[in-house]
């Protein structure tokens, strides 16, 4: 359940943040549009400091496309009532300075204090291709001075500026650095004399010149940051504004991720964070020369959940439309027409007196926070914070394994109505002729003023107190879409939904009707120039508005395309040329329909299709095309049913990366179709999911929408462990459900015409069945358990078989399904997870605890009032169909230099033993009993440790780098186990398998026989040590195949 | 025990529901933080709260459009502690409106800190007897740019026939709810705790009928719904009572403490909501009448 690192995990020691990608600070909800003139930035930190500028002219402009602020050389944003700045501070500034010309002295951050004596300035132009890191500044003898670095970054190029500045020893150093290049190396040694009343410019020096560039994000802690932190909000900007990470030959860096230095000064390999973004509770080494120091990021509540007895915290937030005028003002910013001697309208559209001046593009939200009224309140730390929250209560989202698409998660929020003085909701509420306190209770003037709440945002924070008495709420935020909102009896109920809703049988449907038609008859064959109707008009060839009805629908001129008429899929091209508003029909008889004998008549409907890949699978050089899941997907929820972009992770990299999950599992699975009906979009994406195995669930704490295979989790160490310790006392409930089994499957694919029903096996061409013919005997289950796929996106027979046997081994045995309960404290889980279940519960034959029961999680759901979450899962098995031996590299088919397919370690030679897969189509050939598996170094690391061992107990008196022989290792099973252990104190912290096969072994020679999965082994070190033997080391193993590339798993024979 | 109710908030209903006209709100030192004006403080909500907007304290005046009678206040749902309160200013003359405060010839300063560090509510009857007041002042001592107050409330505490009878919840009573669980071996895993307001049950002891209908204390001669005239108590105290928050002490001290027991007594208040509805009062005898009033109440 690790999150994405963000400055919230700093909070507390946060003095301002100014967020690009949500400059009115409402969590991204309300963003300007594109070159929209910015006159606010308004800063996250709880201070809530506001950069302003009240002249239209020097305003700078938002772009929207790179998340940053754009400032033209004559724009600045300045805020002058920072009152607590402190004597200690890091500062991180994400901007690039635009060469000019000009002789001022071009600065990005500027600090003109009360006192006059403390100014400072940051970031600047060193020469027309060259920008610096120096901070000029006056130290305690009022003498200026500067701390910059010989390292420079591009002109126009965005950096990651740092500065560490400290005020309050006489011995006090002042640090700069940028892109993590040289480890803070320009430093100044003067005591800086620092104000705590300043004013802060951006993109003007001191002596009021401004600068041409851009700022993406500004933030000031009020602590020097430990290494660890400075890297993680170092990937944090990284990743955040996706900045680049390629040099150029350029005068200047233009990688922002340099490897820098470690707490010793030794240099990195490379930022520990260049290609992925840093996540809660991650861990990282921070000083290898000084017994490997470790240093951990801030779990998730800033680890408040651990705190007994602990003070629970809940609030909801509603963000609703909010004019961003003022009422009866034409000065900028505001631009309302409205007659200003009127009685002021309440900012919304329901109220608006001059509609044609409403606008919602600089921010447009207004955000209502209602607090808990019992139990702590947000009292002193949001200006309004109703003590209105009666209870959330929720229906999850919940996996449904081989479905494609979950349960979807709705919400139910209860808020008490009360009496209001109408502060938080109109801005004229001082003015009114009337007392607002004895005029309508808050939800009743809420729902008059603001009846288009249906889609808005709304978030649920669960936290807690921590010890500090500071909120720790960020973590817990989940997000939803409003649905409805009644008052009834002085209760106001708010029902929200997950954002896959949208795509829900009456919200979307895909693809979009056209509404044309034909305007003139077609016959059996191509035609050119055919007439279009738009909603039963004839489109005029010479009317430009018609011809844009034409290239909105299809295309631009000479685009290309299919459409249906009637039961037939046409292709077209669109001739909007000359006197044209019509499409070309190039060809008939499309995607397996068949055309017409018949000519089409006049008013018949034209459907653009939607589709992906061809018809055959092949183009026309018989190779294979199509597209994979995680794009037609995106292009189904995001442009089809106008899900938000920002739900779906469709990039490599980041937290539930579709491309990611694609590319480990999924990249061979393509999909051919074409879609001419519409049709709900959540229905077709859930067939689709099931055919290639894939589930699409909603992540409310991330609010993001998973794409995630059927497949098993790649990185068994990450799986955490649940048993008795973590279980809520009589909360676990088993449940076995027989029909879960599954013993044959259909997989029905090659779909014969595209406009054939779907669902029925005469459409298909191919059929493929999977049977467990064993568990159908009357020795074992006596009966058929049959699951049927109409797999009519597929075309290839590989994504039947591999499907159908994912399938076949995962459920080949009645799964458990069990529900039981976890105290908020043991935050490990979230949906789609998988997790080893050990329980009193769960047995073996003779009764025994088993060790371990892999599950996945389908379901979670807090409950902030018991602060505990309600688990569902169900066991996640594959069969032993696949079985592997460890052997070497170089024997036989796994020696690279002389085998066609050794990147995935199948033994290709032997084809008695092993298949003939190739990493893009594993499962050719005799596949399954006794593959073997090699430890080649050139494959992916994911897929290269078969024994990888995790310490259970550190024993005593270990050496920093210990070696055990496999001599030492006692183990009731298996042989051959060698290993390195790091030890701290004599303590074994960590292992490492040395004896994994190695190049030069043999078959014969095989390391690991006999080992099992999860078997717990003791081990010593016969070297003296000095302080006694050392002894006393337990290990938990960890066996298994780790294969990529749509690999099923492995077993270790 | 003699207790006393505060229930009739004229800082509320002279800013926020104009009770007698325009009451005025400036500030004649420091400044209020943005979106945390003085106002926040009066309004009756706990969601919203005064801070002032820097080191520089804050002395707000406040004007009301003519006397009013006045002898205490009481603060609830604040972060102050022992080294920070409100000093309260207030002057019997009724003319001067435009004057230096500090040169009027009548002026009381009273300063009020909270007796410990729980952030439980405050509050003083600043004298037995009632103040015909036109304006008064409220400065902030020792507070930092985090402090806040979130009620306050100021007006006549009701002394007349409040005599408070157990059982009142006495306020050293744990506010907090504490959840248990244990794992599926047996062990104790995390507590939680969540404060959760308590349920008083307020009872008035004792009423002749003719007490229902007294109009003497000064308390009762407001104005409500327009009308200003010396109400009933049954009528003051049903109205305040079933519409707005109010303040209780269940004790003013008795006879033969000290100064100090005294004021120690009237520290211990409660904010108080009628819990769902005001009961009538009720026949305790042929002629006597109890007064049991349900209520929810806070003290932290």
């Amino acid at each position: 359940m690790s999150q994405l690192f963000t400055p919230y995990h700093l909070y507390d020691n946060l003095l301002l943040w100014l967020d690009g990608a949500d400059p009115n600070a409402n969590d991204g909800d309300g963003v300007p549009v594109q070159d929209k003139p910015l006159y606010q930035w308004v800063d996250k930190s709880q201070n809530k400091y506001v950069f302003e500028q009240n002249t239209a002219a020097d305003a700078p402009t938002y772009d929207l496309a790179n998340k940053r602020l754009a400032f033209d050389g004559t724009e600045h944003l300045a805020c002058a009532n920072i009152d607590n700045f402190p004597q200690v501070f890091n500062m991180y500034v994400v901007a690039s300075i635009t060469y000019t010309a000009s002789t001022a002295t071009n600065v990005v951050i500027s600090c003109d204090s009360a006192d006059t004596e403390s100014d400072w300035t940051f970031v600047q132009e060193k020469d027309s291709d060259e920008i610096e890191p120096k901070f000029t500044f006056q130290d305690v003898n009022d003498a200026t001075q500067t701390a910059t670095s010989s390292v420079t970054v591009t002109n126009g190029a965005p950096a990651i500026f740092e500065l560490l500045g400290d005020g309050r020893y006489n011995n006090s150093i002042q640090y700069v650095d940028v892109n993590n290049a040289n480890n803070y190396g320009g430093a100044e040694a003067s005591q800086i004399k620092l104000d705590n009343d300043v004013v802060i410019n951006l993109m003007k020096n001191i002596a009021g010149e401004e600068t041409s560039g851009t700022i993406y994000e500004v933030l000031i802690f009020d602590a020097l940051l430990s290494r660890h932190n400075r890297w993680a909000i170092q990937g944090y900007l990284k990743h955040k504004y996706n900045l680049s990470i390629s040099e150029t030959s350029a005068a200047g860096l233009t990688d922002v991720m340099q490897a820098g230095r470690d707490n010793n000064q030794d240099a990195l390999a490379v930022h520990p964070y260049r290609n992925n973004p840093p996540l809660t509770g991650a861990t990282k080494l921070v000083n290898a020369a000084n017994n490997n120091e470790e240093e951990t990021l801030n779990n998730i509540y800033q680890n408040a959940h651990k705190l007994s007895p602990r003070v629970p915290m809940q609030y909801v937030r509603l963000s609703l439309d909010f004019c961003d005028n003022a009422f009866g003002s034409n000065t900028f910013p505001s631009g309302c027409t409205a007659d200003a001697a009127g009685q002021p309208c309440f900012n919304t559209r329901e109220t608006c007196q001059a509609l044609q001046a409403y606008r919602l593009d600089s921010s447009g939200k207004r955000q209502y926070i209602f607090s808990q009224e019992m139990g702590d309140r947000l009292t002193g730390v949001e200006k309004h914070a109703h003590s209105a929250l009666i209870s959330v209560s929720s229906a999850p989202t919940e996996i449904v394994p081989t479905k494609g698409i979950s349960l979807r998660s709705n919400v139910t929020i209860k808020l008490r109505d009360f009496m209001s003085t109408d502060t938080d909701t109109d801005d004229h509420a001082a003015s009114r002729s009337y007392i607002t306190t004895d005029q309508g209770s808050y939800f009743e003037k809420f729902l008059a003023r603001n009846p288009h709440y249906v889609g808005r945002t709304v978030e649920v924070f669960d936290g807690y107190v921590a010890y500090d008495g500071s909120i720790q709420t960020q973590d817990g935020k989940k997000k939803y879409i409003i649905d409805s909102m009644f008052l009834d009896r002085d209760v106001l109920t708010i029902k929200c939904k997950d954002p896959m809703t949208l795509a829900d049988e009456l919200k979307a449907k895909i693809p979009k009707p056209s509404g044309f038609s034909l305007a003139e008859s077609l016959n059996t064959s191509t035609h050119n120039h055919i007439n279009l109707k738009k909603d039963d008009i004839s489109l005029v060839g010479s009317s430009s508005s018609d011809k844009a009805l034409v290239t909105a629908e299809f295309g631009a001129d000479n685009t290309t395309g299919f459409v249906r008429i009637n039961d037939e899929i046409l292709g077209y091209r669109v001739d909007v040329s000359g006197s044209q508003a019509a499409l070309d029909i190039t060809s008939r008889n499309q995607w397996g329909t068949k055309g017409n004998t018949e000519a089409y008549d006049v008013d018949d409907s034209i459907q653009k299709c939607l589709f992906f890949g061809t018809y055959t699978g092949l183009d026309d050089n018989d190779n294979v095309v199509g597209e994979t899941i995680n794009n037609v997907a995106y292009e189904m929820l995001v442009t089809g049913a106008g899900v938000p972009a920002a739900a779906c992770n469709n990039e490599t990299g980041g937290i539930y990366s579709w491309v990611d999950e694609k590319t480990n599992w999924l990249d061979t699975f393509k999909i051919n179709m074409i879609l001419s009906e519409p049709k709900e979009v959540n229905k077709q994406l859930s067939q689709l999911g099931s055919m290639v195995g894939v589930n699409f669930f909603y992540d409310d704490l991330s609010s993001q929408i998973v794409m995630r295979a059927e497949t098993p989790e790649i990185t068994t160490d990450s799986i955490v462990r649940v048993t008795d310790d973590h279980i809520v006392e009589d909360s676990y409930k088993l449940i076995k459900a027989d029909k879960d089994r599954i013993s044959r499957v259909y997989y029905y694919y090659n779909l014969r015409n595209s406009t054939d029903d779907k669902d029925k096996p005469k459409s298909f061409k191919n059929l493929y069945v999977n049977i467990d013919s064993d568990s159908e005997t009357d020795f074992e289950y006596a009966k058929e358990s049959n699951k049927v796929i109409y797999g009519w996106g597929v075309k290839d027979s590989s994504v039947a078989t591999s499907v159908s046997q994912r399938i076949l081994n995962r459920f080949k045995k009645t799964p458990i399904s069990c529900s039981f309960k976890l105290d908020a404290s043991y935050d490990q889980l979230s949906t789609g997870d998988h997790f080893y279940l050990s329980t009193r519960h769960i047995t073996d034959i003779y009764g025994e605890q088993k060790i371990q029961t892999e599950m996945q999680v389908l379901s979670t759901e807090f409950d902030s009032k018991k602060q505990q979450f309600l688990i569902k899962a169900k066991q996640f098995r594959f069969g032993t169909l696949n079985r592997g031996r460890v052997t070497a590299n170089d024997i036989g088919g796994f020696n690279k230099a002389n085998a066609d397919n050794t990147s995935e370690g199948f033994n290709s030679l032997n084809n008695t033993n092993g298949g003939l897969g190739t990493e893009q189509s594993p499962y050719l050939g005799v596949r399954s009993t006794g593959s073997f598996i090699s430890n080649d170094a050139n494959r992916a690391a994911s897929s290269r440790t078969f024994i990888s061992a995790s310490v259970v107990a550190g024993g005593q008196n270990f050496n920093n780098t210990s070696t055990i022989v496999a001599a030492e290792v006692t183990a009731d099973q298996g042989t051959g186990l060698t290993l390195t252990a790091t030890a701290v104190g004599g303590v074994v912290q960590s292992v490492a398998v040395t004896s994994n096969p190695a190049t030069g072994s043999n078959l014969g020679d095989a390391s690991h026989l006999n080992y099992f999965d999860g078997q717990i082994v003791t081990c010593v070190d016969g070297v003296n040590n000095g302080g006694g033997a050392a002894t006393g080391l337990q290990l938990r193993l960890n066996v298994s195949a780790k294969m990529s590339g749509g690999q099923e798993p492995y077993s270790i024979v | 025990m003699s207790g006393a109710m505060l229930v009739e908030n004229e800082l509320h209903h002279g800013y926020w529901r104009k009770k007698s006209g325009a009451t005025t709100i400036t500030y004649q030192a420091g400044a209020a933080a943005a979106g945390h004006g003085f106002e926040n403080c009066i309004d009756e909500n706990a969601g919203t709260t005064f801070k002032i907007a820097n080191s520089t304290q804050v002395r707000v005046k406040i004007l009301f459009p003519s006397s009013l009678g006045m002898n205490g206040f009481a603060i609830y749902a604040h972060n102050l502690t022992r080294d920070q309160g409100v000093a309260i200013k207030y002057s019997t003359n009724t003319n001067n409106t435009t004057g230096d405060f500090e040169d009027d010839g009548s002026v009381y300063t009273h300063e009020y800190k909270p007796t410990d560090n729980l952030y439980r509510p405050f509050g003083a009857m600043w004298t037995d007897n009632n103040f015909s007041v036109r304006y008064l002042t409220i400065e902030t001592i020792g507070w930092t740019t985090e402090s806040y107050i979130s009620i306050m409330s100021a007006g006549q505490w009701v002394t007349s026939h409040i005599d408070v009878t157990a059982p009142f919840t006495p306020p050293s009573f744990a506010p907090y709810e504490n959840t248990i669980k244990r794992n599926n071996k047996g062990n104790p895993l995390l507590n939680d705790v969540r404060k959760v307001p308590q349920k008083l049950n307020i009872k008035l002891n004792n009423f002749s009928e003719d007490d229902l209908e007294d109009t003497t204390d000064t308390a009762f001669n407001t104005r409500i719904n327009g009308e200003q005239k010396a109400w009933p108590m049954i009528e003051y105290l049903g109205y305040f009572l079933s519409r707005y928050p109010f303040f209780v002490m269940y004790t003013q001290g008795v006879s033969g403490e000290t100064d100090a027991q005294i004021k120690a007594d009237r520290n211990k208040i409660y904010y108080c909501t009628i819990d769902k509805s005001l009961k009538q009062p009720s026949y305790a005898s042929p002629t006597l009448l109890n007064w049991s009033i349900n209520a929810i109440g806070y003290i932290e």
